[in-house]
C-alpha cells in the first residue's frame, strides 16, 4: 500500500508539473513575432566582421568566444574530477582486445577516422563542426585503440602523461592567443587582424582555426584521459 | 571605464589550473611554488586596482568595465565591476586565500588535482561575480558546480562518493532550470546582455515574467540551500573535507546569494517581484527555512553537520532580510553575509582541525577535544560565540542590524527568528563546549584506533599553519567586531549600486 | 512538402518520448544505454530537420558515440563487482 502511495504521489508531482509546463509554453509567442536584437546583427554583419563563413563557429569563438573558454574548462575540471576520484591502485592490464580479424580492420580504418576529425576542426569556420565536435572525434580513436586493441596498446602508444601535456598545450593554445588578443588588439580573446586572409580560404577568419585547433586537442586529450581512468588504472598515483 | 586588470582577476587563476598538471608531469615539488605565484599574482592585482581607484571606491562611482573580444555590450560578453561586485570580490579573495593556505599541508594525496580544482573554483567565482552577461553567469555556475562536487567526494570514501553524487544531482538540475530560464529570456527578448534585459523585462506579459522569475528563482533555492530544497546541504558538508567545507558553506553559499540580488534587482527588477506578488511569499519560505534549520541542528549529533544545519537557518535569515528591500534590511544582510562568511570558514577549519583526532564526528567523539588543542580550541569557542551573537564580536553587530532592519519594516515573524535563532544556537554550541572540555581516559586500543584514524598526511609546521589561520579568522571576526563602522562605507556604497539600476543600466549601453 | 516535414518530425518527436521512456522502464542497464543511444540518433535527426547542422554533429558524436562508450565502461566495471 505504502509503495502504491509513493508511486501515486510521484506520478501525481510528474504531472502537475508537465502541466505548468505546457502551460507556460502556451504563453511563449510564435517565433515570427519575436524581438531579434543580437541574432540580425549577427546574420547581417557577422561574414564581414569574423570573416568566417560558418556563423556558429563565429558566434562560438569571436563574439562569445569566453563562453567557450569557460566550457572547455568545465571539460578540464571534469577530466581532474573523475582521475581525482577513479584513479586507485594498480591493477593488471585488462583486456587483451579483440580478434586478428577486427584489429586489422580497425588498422586500416583509424587514420580516416584521424583524418575525418582533423577535417573537422580545421574546416569549424567554413562547414558545420569545429573544436568541440572534432575533438571527440579524436577521442573516439583513443577508445577504439583500448577496446580493440586491448588498453596496454593505448597505454604504450598514448599514455596519460602526453594525453595530459596535449591538454595542457590546447588549453594554452586557447589562453594564449586570448592574451595575444590584449597585447595586439587591446582586448582579451580579439580576433586578430593580421591573421585575415580571403573568405573561404582554409587559414582565414583571423584566429578562429587556432582557437579551434586549440579547443579541439583539449577536448580530445580530456575526454581520452576520462574514458582512459573509466576502463582501468594502470598508471601511477597523483602523477 | 574600460580596465584590463579585472579580466586578469578571471585568467590568472585559470592559467594556474591550466599549468599545474603540466608542471605535475615535470617535477611535483614546483608545485606549490606555482600555487603561491597565482595567489600572489591574484592578490597584487585585487591590491593595484584597489590602490587606484580608492577615491571612486569611497564615493560610490567605482564603475569597471571590460568588453570580451571588444564586442559591445548586446553583441558580446561585458564584464562589470561596481561596488557591490567588488566588495563580494575583496572578501571572497580574502577568504579563499585564507582557505588555500590551511590546505597546503591537509591535502595528502593528489594534491596538484586539490590545487587545480581550487584554482578553477576561484576563477569561476570572480567569474560568476564579474560577469554581465546572463549565459557567462551560467557557465560560471557550471564550473562552480562541477568543481565542487569532485572536491566533495575528494577523500573517496563511501560517504564521501555518496553525498557527491547527491550533490550533483541537486545542483545540475539548478544548473539546468537556470540554462532553461537564460534560453527563454534569449527566446523573448534577443538579448543576453544583463543590463539589455533589464531595460526591456519589464515590456513582457506577466505571464511569460512569472514563468522566467520562477524557474531563476527555484534554481537559486536549490543553490542556496533554502527550505523545499535543503536536503543536499548538511550531507555533503558532512562528509567533504575541511577545506571543501569551508569553500561550500563560506564563499559558494555567499557567491550564490550576490548572484540571486544580481537577478532579482538588476535583471528581473524587484517592481515586477512585487507586481507578481512573490516578495511576501519568498520572506516566508525563507524564515520558514530559517526555522526549521535552526530546529534541525538541536537535534543533529554531528557538529559539521550541526554546522550545516545552521548555515541553512543563518542563510535563510539573510535571504528574508535582503527581500524586505529596505536599506537597513540590505545593510544588516550584506553586513550578516560577511560575518557569517568568515565565522562559517573559520568554524569549519578549525573544526577540521580538531576533528583529526577524533574516530568520527559524532557527538560522543567530541569528548576531550579541547584539552587537546587548547589554542584553536580557544579560537573555535570565540567563533561559536560570534555565530550565537555576543556582543564584541562581528556576529553580535550583523544580527543587531538584521533585528532593527526586521523591526522597522514590522515583519515581527522575523525578528522572532533572528531571536529563536540565538536562543537555540547557545543551546547546541554549549553542549559542544562542554563535551569539549570533559576529560577523556584513552585505552591502549583507542590509541591503535586514532593513530589509525589519522588518514590525511601533515607537514612540518602544519599545526602552527592551522592555528595561525584559525586566529586569523577569529581576528577578522575581533576586528570587524569592535570596528564595524569600518564597514560602513563599503556597505552603503554597494546597496547604492544594488538600488540604483538605472546608473547600472546607461553605463553598460551607453558607454 | 510542408506537411511531409510535419508529419515525419511529429513522428520523430513520439519515437523521442518513446526512447526516453523505454530507457527509463527497463530494469537491464545495457538496453536503457542502447535506448538512450537511440534517443540521440533521433535528436539528431530532428536537429537536422531544422537545418542545425552543427549541433546535429555535436549530437552525434557526443550523444551516440561518446557517451554511449563511456556507460558502457561503467557498467562493465559494476559487472566485474571489483568496485571497492
Amino acid at each position: 500500500m505504502h509503495k502504491y502511495l509513493k508511486k501515486t504521489l510521484v506520478i501525481s508531482v510528474f504531472i502537475l508539473t508537465a502541466i505548468a509546463l505546457y502551460e507556460n509554453f502556451l504563453l511563449v509567442p510564435e517565433y515570427t513575432g519575436l524581438r531579434t536584437g543580437v541574432s540580425d546583427y549577427i546574420i547581417s554583419s557577422g561574414l564581414s566582421d569574423t570573416g568566417s563563413l560558418n556563423l556558429i563557429t563565429a558566434v562560438l569563438y569571436d563574439y562569445r568566444a569566453f563562453d567557450s573558454l569557460g566550457e572547455s574548462t568545465v571539460i578540464f575540471g571534469a577530466v581532474s574530477g573523475i582521475v581525482l576520484i577513479l584513479s586507485r591502485k594498480m591493477l593488471p592490464v585488462s583486456s587483451r582486445g579483440l580478434s586478428f580479424i577486427v584489429k586489422r580492420t580497425f588498422g586500416l580504418v583509424t587514420p580516416f577516422i584521424a583524418l575525418f576529425s582533423l577535417y573537422v576542426i580545421t574546416h569549424g569556420h567554413l562547414s558545420p563542426g569545429g573544436g568541440f565536435q572534432g575533438g571527440v572525434i579524436l577521442a573516439v580513436i583513443s577508445i577504439i585503440f583500448s577496446i580493440v586493441y586491448g588498453s596496454a596498446f593505448d597505454y604504450r602508444r598514448y599514455s596519460p602523461q602526453v594525453k595530459t601535456a596535449m591538454e595542457t598545450m590546447g588549453a594554452f593554445t586557447f589562453l594564449g592567443l586570448g592574451v595575444v588578443g590584449i597585447l595586439m588588439e587591446g582586448f582579451f580573446l580579439k580576433n586578430l587582424g593580421f591573421l585575415t586572409a580571403r573568405t573561404g580560404t582554409l587559414i582565414s577568419a583571423g584566429s578562429i582555426p587556432y582557437v579551434n585547433f586549440g579547443v579541439g586537442i583539449k577536448v580530445g586529450a580530456g575526454l581520452a584521459i576520462i574514458f582512459y581512468s573509466m576502463i582501468q588504472k594502470t598508471f601511477k598515483e597523483d602523477f | 571605464m574600460m580596465e584590463t586588470r579585472i579580466i586578469l582577476l578571471i585568467i590568472v587563476p585559470l592559467g594556474t589550473a591550466f599549468i599545474i598538471p603540466f608542471i605535475d608531469l615535470i617535477n611535483a615539488k614546483l608545485r606549490r611554488f606555482f600555487v603561491l605565484l597565482g595567489i600572489s599574482i591574484q592578490i597584487f592585482n585585487l591590491t593595484s586596482i584597489v590602490v587606484q581607484y580608492f577615491d571612486q571606491i569611497r564615493d560610490g562611482s567605482l564603475f569597471l568595465q571590460y568588453h570580451l573580444g571588444g564586442w559591445q555590450p548586446p553583441f558580446g560578453i561585458n564584464l562589470v565591476m561596481d561596488n557591490l561586485s567588488f566588495l563580494f570580490i575583496a572578501i571572497v579573495t580574502l577568504s579563499l586565500l585564507f582557505i588555500i593556505i590551511y590546505s597546503i599541508g591537509y591535502v595528502g594525496h593528489h594534491e596538484g588535482k586539490f590545487y587545480v580544482l581550487y584554482f578553477i573554483i576561484i576563477a569561476a567565482s570572480n567569474g560568476a561575480m564579474l560577469t554581465g552577461d546572463l549565459f557567462n553567469m551560467y557557465v560560471f555556475i557550471e564550473l562552480l558546480t562541477i568543481a565542487s562536487g569532485a572536491l566533495i567526494a575528494f577523500q573517496r570514501s563511501h560517504p564521501g562518493s555518496e553525498a557527491a553524487i547527491k550533490y550533483l544531482f541537486y545542483n545540475i538540475i539548478a544548473g539546468s532550470l537556470i540554462f532553461f530560464g537564460v534560453l527563454l529570456t534569449y527566446f523573448n527578448l534577443g538579448t543576453l546582455t544583463m543590463a539589455d534585459v533589464a531595460n526591456n523585462f519589464a515590456a513582457l506579459e506577466s505571464g511569460i515574467q512569472l514563468f522566467i522569475t520562477a524557474i531563476f528563482l527555484t534554481a537559486l533555492l536549490i543553490k542556496m540551500g533554502v527550505f523545499p530544497f535543503l536536503f543536499w546541504l548538511p550531507k555533503s558538508y558532512d562528509s567533504s573535507p575541511a577545506p571543501v567545507t569551508a569553500v561550500l558553506s563560506g564563499v559558494l553559499s555567499k557567491i550564490y546569494l550576490y548572484l540571486f540580488i544580481r537577478l532579482i534587482w538588476t535583471v528581473i527588477g524587484f517592481e515586477t517581484i512585487v507586481a507578481l506578488n512573490l516578495n511576501i511569499l519568498l520572506i516566508d519560505i525563507a524564515l520558514f527555512s530559517s526555522f526549521l534549520g535552526h530546529v534541525f541542528a538541536l537535534q543533529a549529533n554531528n557538529i559539521k553537520r550541526l554546522l550545516g544545519y545552521s548555515s541553512i537557518g543563518h542563510i535563510g535569515m539573510i535571504f528574508a532580510v535582503i527581500m524586505l528591500n529596505t536599506e537597513a534590511g540590505f545593510y544588516g544582510g550584506i553586513l550578516h553575509i560577511i560575518a557569517h562568511m568568515f565565522m562559517k570558514a573559520g568554524l569549519f577549519v578549525a573544526c577540521g582541525y580538531l576533528l583529526q583526532y577524533t574516530v568520527s564526528n559524532h557527538y560522543r567523539d567530541f569528548k576531550g577535544v579541547g584539552l587537546r588543542d587548547k589554542p584553536v580550541f580557544i579560537a573555535f569557542i570565540i567563533l561559536l560565540l560570534s555565530m550565537i551573537g555576543m556582543p564584541p564580536l562581528l556576529g553580535f553587530a550583523s544580527k543587531w542590524f538584521i533585528l532593527m532592519a526586521f523591526l522597522e519594516a514590522q515583519s515581527y515573524f522575523g525578528a522572532f527568528i533572528v531571536i529563536f535563532g540565538s536562543l537555540t544556537a547557545v543551546i547546541y554550541y554549549l553542549r559542544y563546549i562542554a563535551k569539549g572540555f570533559e576529560e577523556v581516559r584513552l585505552s591502549e586500543d583507542d590509541l591503535k584506533m586514532e593513530v589509525f584514524n589519522q588518514p590525511l598526511l601533515s607537514v612540518l609546521y602544519r599545526e602552527k599553519i592551522v592555528t595561525f589561520i584559525t586566529y586569523a579568522y577569529t581576528a577578522v571576526i575581533i576586528i570587524f567586531g569592535f570596528g564595524f563602522r569600518f564597514l560602513n562605507i563599503p556597505l552603503r556604497m554597494s546597496i547604492e549600486s544594488i538600488m540604483n539600476v538605472e546608473r547600472y543600466i546607461e553605463l553598460v549601453l551607453g558607454g | 512538402m510542408m506537411t511531409a516535414t510535419v508529419v515525419l518530425e511529429n513522428l520523430l518527436l513520439i519515437f523521442l518520448v518513446l526512447c526516453a521512456v523505454m530507457s527509463v522502464r527497463f530494469e537491464e542497464e545495457l538496453i536503457s544505454i542502447i535506448f538512450l543511444s537511440t534517443f540521440s540518433i533521433v535528436l539528431t535527426a530532428l536537429y537536422l530537420l531544422h537545418r542545425a547542422a552543427d549541433v546535429a554533429l555535436a549530437e552525434a558524436v557526443i550523444g551516440a558515440g561518446l557517451s554511449t562508450a563511456i556507460f558502457m565502461s561503467a557498467i562493465s566495471q559494476i559487472r566485474h563487482g571489483d568496485s571497492d
